[in-house]
């Protein structure tokens, strides 16, 4: 699998393996600066550095999440051949030194990945708001390159892809390590550290590695020019066992085919993504075509889904997102 | 199966959301707050009686700017500073500032508003979180930024650079291209 992407990556581009980009991997925070806190149940394994409050409670630092997050992704890289260069490697601010102030910490974060030439830069990044909010952002500065919101769209279409969390957008905004450095640079929140279950999400080794692949995946994809899933140039993907998802809302099941086309286009007029997926269904024994229009990994996400599709009038359930065992 | 019930009830729903639609249309039009930025409307209150501010909603998810009556005394910028600092009217929305932030000072130097917070504004700041750090910043300069000739706002506490765990630059000034627009909403 992971020969056969590095053979179409080689193909692509004129060259040898060196010829792939520079990436510059940005884990957020770092030392002192401990970024967002997620509060866990008592005793929750993170296989990352065991964190406690001042009132005695388990928490995860998103700087912790941040670092092996990044770790994994550096790694994930150079397995393809990436060169890579990280601002920092440890529990310390940019450039491996103490924290002193979030100016210098963020300076040395832009000087490391311009001094090097990365020719693209990824800062990883867990969000916070409030307990209830949920889903991944991407965000790119407007005002630096149309290149920077390509590489934040297609990150951002494989961290959704592949955490399953609601898609809070690819939004801008002038943050200091996207308006300073010199290549097409993106700053991914993986998941809301302030909302309890997502805090648990990423206190899973496996899902901090799931998050890793999918920023991979996006690179790979920008590296390849926008190459869409299941195009030849896309490649096989990667990590494709869906684990996590375990909820889907359809609007509307189907015996033809086309109806559910035609169903998918009237939700796409109404602004809701669909896409017809068919499935042998045990109860009526036949395969019925499904107007799937998202996918969760929490049952309250899929019922705010199916209250939306209600709202603009459309038939909406929700079923398990795993076909049922075979016959 | 489901397709069989639903058009009728599509019918039902759509006819529902349009009647809505033209009701709040109609109210947004008869309140004279349909237009953006610092026109007057003609049917409403004079321009100078009241200003424009920003405050978040409950959730802090977005922003909802605000027609509230302008204090008699003070500069635009100072009785935009302290309509912020009153907090708003509707229980919808939430204060607009982190943490009991109290204004120590504003004045407006080409195009750069440099408004001075109290310490609790640093005290307050998230410690992470994008969304945390937007919601703590945008409507402070969403508002400033409404006060003719203010482009820019530089934020200081107490007199200095704020030492917050930022990944804005709070050493430059903030314009609102630093924020995602879709963050500004209509009332909730």
């Amino acid at each position: 699998m992971r020969l056969a992407l590095a053979a179409v990556l080689l193909l692509l581009l004129p060259g040898s393996a060196a010829a792939l980009p520079l990436v510059a991997v940005d884990p957020g925070h770092g030392g002192r600066d401990v970024g967002a806190v997620g509060v866990l149940p008592p005793g929750t394994p993170t296989g990352l550095t065991p964190r406690t409050d001042a009132q005695g409670r388990t928490v995860i630092y998103e700087k912790d999440v941040t670092l092996d997050v990044a770790l994994r992704l550096d790694r994930w890289l150079r397995a393809r051949g990436f060169p890579t260069v990280m601002t920092r490697t440890g529990d310390l601010a940019g450039g491996d030194v103490p924290y002193t102030t979030a100016s210098a910490d963020l300076a040395a974060r832009v000087t490391i990945a311009n001094e090097a030439g990365a020719e693209i830069f990824v800062s990883i990044h867990e969000n916070a708001l409030n307990a209830t909010s949920s889903g991944t952002e991407t965000y790119h500065f407007y005002y630096a390159s149309p290149a920077a919101r390509a590489l934040a769209v297609l990150v951002h279409q494989e961290v959704v892809l592949r955490l399953g969390l609601p898609d809070r957008g690819v939004r801008q905004a002038g943050f200091y390590v996207l308006k300073h450095t010199r290549m097409p640079a993106v700053l991914v929140e993986g998941a809301f550290l302030s909302n309890p279950r997502e805090a648990l999400l990423l206190a899973r080794p496996d899902v901090r590695a799931r998050l890793a692949q999918a920023v991979g995946a996006g690179i790979v994809r920008y590296v390849q020019g926008g190459a869409a899933p299941g195009s030849p140039a896309y490649g096989p993907p990667v990590g494709r066992t869906p684990l996590m998802i375990r909820y889907r809302v359809t609007a509307g099941a189907f015996r033809r085919r086309e109806d559910a086309l035609r169903q998918a286009a009237r939700l796409r007029r109404a602004g809701v993504r669909a896409i017809v997926s068919g499935r042998y269904t045990p109860r009526v024994r036949q395969t019925l075509h499904y107007v799937v229009t998202g996918q969760f990994i929490f049952l309250e996400n899929a019922k705010q889904q199916r209250a939306a599709l209600r709202a603009k009038g459309f038939p909406a359930m929700i079923g398990s997102a795993q076909p049922p065992p075979s016959r | 199966m489901q397709a069989n019930r639903h058009p009728a009830h599509r019918t039902r729903s759509r006819a529902a959301a349009l009647a809505l639609a033209v009701a709040a249309a109609l109210a947004l039009v008869a309140a004279g707050c349909g237009g953006e930025g610092s026109g007057s409307a003609p049917t409403g209150p004079a321009p100078e009686a009241t200003l424009t501010a920003y405050f978040p909603t409950r959730d802090r998810e977005a922003i909802v700017p605000v027609r509230v009556p302008r204090p008699a005394a003070g500069g635009a910028l100072e009785s935009a500073l302290a309509a912020l600092a009153q907090g708003p009217s509707d229980p919808a929305l939430g204060p607009a500032l982190p943490g009991g932030t109290r204004v120590l000072g504003a004045r407006v130097e080409g195009g750069t508003a440099r408004v001075d917070l109290s310490g609790d504004f640093a005290a307050a700041y998230p410690s992470g979180g994008s969304a945390a750090e937007i919601a703590a910043l945008a409507p402070l300069v969403f508002t400033a930024t409404e006060v003719p000739g203010v482009e820019r706002v530089l934020v200081t506490v107490e007199g200095r650079t704020p030492d917050v765990p930022s990944q804005l630059d709070l050493a430059a000034p903030l314009a609102r291209t630093d924020f995602p627009p879709e963050i500004v909403k209509a009332r909730p």
